[in-house]
């Protein structure tokens, strides 16, 4: 083996597709979303991180995030962290379509409009979700919870929103060099 | 004319993709409620196998949740060694009553000839997650292989119950808690024995029904599992009444359910039609070792007392 080989420029594209580690690393932070029920502020329900993820994923970066993954990913989860009710992978999906397809060109607007568009597919997720569990169950939602859970994600969304957009500009950096 | 052609079925593909993949996601509402033993195996494979990945990325969670309650507990030292040691005093007087109680009890069975129809082998699991839905709440528990644990066994830790088993896999069984809607335990009230049904309602307290019209629950009064129905052992505390009015009855759950680490799954011996062994039943419901102070009744018998 020759010296040279040990100073070859690394590779910088990975073997996986990029779309199978964003679902991986989906998969993963869906499972710290779960974790975060260990503490007891969060007992009752967690902030939708992934859900916040999801959404500018799919605005933003739709290749990254294709349907199939999407509904693997929340499948997957779904069986894991609920074995009753898996009604969470047909509500994201749904909301996800209704607001992309009314949400054209993001990169051209205002960020305001885009926390108002997550808003509207959060509620849509966690209205579709009580209102099936009211016809399922009979029985009223614990609305304290769900409005918990309302109010700690939209409070978190312009977080995560940086956070992934900053991690997609230094991949795109990163992998363009 | 020909790209405008190959983006249009592009489209159309990605639009019946979606349709496909919708109506895959709507069908398994349905396909998880219809209990069938394909999907139930194969979801216990999933939590089997996920169930690892998810210990290692709570384990960070873990640590913070241990450090912030090291430090609250330091904060409160003082107060909580007052409160402690209250407590002990309590509970040994407690105990002394317990122990009088448990002789007691054990005479009169033993005069009656009654004889509990289960036997209980305790098996020790780590719960590894929390409920952290508003939609169901369930956790699930990290097991040894070659466990014995079965659909309908109880849950509980030193308080009380916690739930029932409702999927067993090779390496991780989920608990439905008492809390979860779909809980429905069948209770008595410990002073009057009334019967009725703990309804779980996804909070923190439990609602109490089905009593029978003359019954009166009081608040602070202890709600017992009833053993009715033959999945749940009778006795195990449930949880206390906190509010009694009438049509509305509030019950308070024995066990704090968001502190939840440890747990016991009382699991059945095989073959449930086996006659009683009474050296088992001495075992499990035999009275706590007697003091030497030599005021219990323990031991007494007609045969001593003629000598």
């Amino acid at each position: 083996m020759s010296y040279s080989a040990y100073f070859q420029k690394a590779k910088l594209t990975s073997y996986f597709s990029m779309q199978f580690m964003v679902a991986v690393s989906l998969f993963f932070l869906g499972l710290f979303e779960g974790a975060l029920s260990l503490l007891e502020i969060f007992y009752i329900s967690t902030p939708l991180l992934s859900f916040a993820v999801y959404f500018t994923l799919f605005v933003f970066y739709p290749v990254a995030l294709p349907v199939l993954s999407l509904v693997i990913v929340t499948v997957l989860l779904d069986v894991f962290f609920s074995s009753l009710d898996h009604s969470q992978t047909f509500a994201i999906l749904v909301s996800l379509l209704i607001v992309r397809g009314a949400v054209s060109f993001p990169e051209q607007r205002d960020f305001m409009e885009i926390w108002q568009s997550f808003i509207v597919a959060l509620v849509i997720l966690l209205g579709l979700q009580s209102v099936g569990y009211m016809i399922w169950h009979m029985s009223f939602i614990n609305f304290q919870s769900v409005m918990f859970q309302f109010g700690v994600t939209v409070l978190l969304y312009p977080f995560l929103h940086a956070i992934v957009r900053q991690a997609a500009d230094l991949l795109t950096h990163i992998s363009q060099r | 004319m020909a790209r405008r052609g190959s983006g249009h079925a592009k489209g159309t593909s990605r639009l019946s993709t979606q349709i496909i993949l919708l109506v895959i996601s709507f069908s398994l509402i349905f396909l998880g409620k219809l209990d069938i033993y394909t999907l139930r195996a194969a979801k216990t494979g999933v939590s089997d196998v996920i169930a690892p990945l998810y210990d290692i990325v709570a384990a960070p969670v873990r640590a913070f949740d241990t450090m912030a309650s090291g430090m609250r507990t330091l904060a409160s030292f003082r107060a909580e060694n007052v409160r402690l040691r209250a407590e002990n005093e309590r509970l040994r007087r407690w105990q002394r009553r317990a122990e009088i109680l448990e002789s007691e009890n054990r005479q009169l069975r033993t005069v009656l000839g009654a004889a509990s129809t289960t036997a209980l082998t305790p098996v020790t699991a780590r719960a590894i997650s929390a409920p952290g839905g508003s939609f169901a709440h369930s956790l699930l528990l990290q097991i040894d292989e070659g466990h014995r644990i079965r659909r309908g066994d109880a849950v509980v830790n030193a308080d009380g119950l916690i739930g029932f088993i409702i999927e067993s896999g090779r390496k991780s069984a989920r608990v439905l808690l008492i809390s979860d809607v779909n809980a429905k335990i069948p209770v008595l009230l410990a002073s009057s024995s009334w019967p009725g049904l703990v309804l779980g309602n996804n909070d923190q307290r439990l609602r109490l029904d089905f009593l029978p019209l003359e019954a009166e629950a009081k608040e602070g009064e202890l709600v017992l599992t009833s053993g009715h129905g033959g999945i749940l052992p009778a006795g195990i505390p449930v949880g206390r009444v906190v509010v009694a009015e009438p049509g509305n009855v509030i019950v308070a759950p024995s066990v704090a359910l968001e502190q939840i680490s440890f747990v016991s799954v009382l699991t059945k011996d095989e073959g449930l039609d086996k006659p009683v062994d009474l050296a088992d039943l001495e075992r499990f419901f035999g009275p706590l070792k007697p003091e030497s102070d030599g005021r219990l009744l323990e031991g007494i018998s007609a045969a001593e007392l003629l000598k």
